[in-house]
């Protein structure tokens, strides 16, 4: 008897409590996907490995500014020298080789806020699987959004400038 | 316990479905340009097999005496092709299988898409790791 009563008055608990989450979230139960066991499961092992992925990112980027801040003068130095040995007279100059050194600092600024991105979505995961929390879940989703957006718009970048060094280079040995 | 998981359950609600749509449009369009460029790259790497080992024989001593080391270097690019097409399928399957889960709001195709970026987010990873080690093998 009493088993019944506490079964009644938990279902009755359970129906207030999804009427209210479905007043405070209508889209929920018009989309009706939910993040169960077997999801939550992926999502938690899936934001595990993006999180050590993004810790290995931050600190191979960290360790390539390092050497490229530090080891600056070492690079020009050697490539005086190699410019000793040119013919040509056109090597790397100072500039050139501070030019390339700024490249490559760009280039790694650019891959940390991929690795940010996905940091974000790694621990915005975590926390909202952990505390069942749905504005933590959207704000990852936003995040993993981000990150696959910022590395396509990279990727058109990296595309047209490959498509017009190929044109360039093509036309270049036409023109020989 | 299963019937308070149940209540508590986390919803892939409107802001979720829009911001995975997106994620999976993106990402489906990095693998498809994956598969291409590691396409690409072995196309060019075979048709070109014989000017690299000439270029490789000018910059390294010795390189052509070495046997058939033009045969291994094409080997491992295929293998380094067909590694990260494998990453990029699971990025492809996953972007679709989610995208298809939102658009039915089938659960377990749902499910299914995020294995499958589990599994990209793994292999991604396992390819650090062993990343990290040759480098570490390289330096000492």
């Amino acid at each position: 008897m009493l088993k019944q009563i506490t079964a009644s008055i938990f279902i009755e608990t359970k129906t207030n409590f999804n009427m209210e989450q479905q007043n405070q979230n209508p889209d929920a139960g018009l989309f009706g996907l939910s993040i169960d066991t077997t999801g939550r499961q992926h999502l938690t092992e899936a934001a595990r490995w993006a999180r050590f992925l993004a810790i290995v990112g931050f600190v191979f980027i960290a360790l390539v500014a390092i050497v490229l801040i530090a080891g600056g003068s070492y690079f020009v130095n050697m490539f005086g020298r190699v410019n000793q040995y040119n013919e040509v007279g056109t090597g790397f100059t100072t500039g050139v080789t501070i030019g390339i050194i700024i490249y490559y600092l760009c280039v790694a600024l650019l891959v940390f806020f991929a690795y940010l991105f996905l940091y974000r979505f790694a621990v915005n995961m975590k926390m909202a699987l952990q505390g069942n929390n749905q504005e933590l879940l959207n704000r990852s989703f936003q995040n993993l959004k981000i990150l696959y957006r910022y590395w396509g718009i990279l990727t058109i970048i990296g595309l047209i400038f490959f498509g017009l060094a190929f044109v360039i280079g093509i036309l270049g040995r036409a023109s020989m | 316990m299963e019937e308070n998981q149940s209540i508590l359950e986390l919803q892939v609600d409107q802001t979720a479905s829009k911001n995975l749509s997106d994620a999976t449009r993106w990402a489906k369009f990095l693998s498809v340009t994956g598969f291409v460029c590691m396409a690409l790259m072995v196309i060019f790497f075979i048709a070109m097999q014989s000017q690299i080992i000439s270029l490789l024989s000018q910059v390294v001593p010795g390189f052509t005496d070495l046997g058939n080391l033009g045969g291994v270097l094409i080997a491992v690019i295929i293998i380094a092709a067909g590694i990260v097409c494998l990453l990029m399928y699971f990025l492809f399957k996953g972007s679709i299988l989610i995208k298809k889960g939102i658009e039915t709001k089938s659960q377990e195709t749902f499910n299914n898409g995020l294995a499958s970026l589990k599994a990209y987010f793994i292999m991604y990873g396992i390819l650090a790791i062993v990343g990290l080690i040759s480098n570490l093998v390289s330096i000492f």
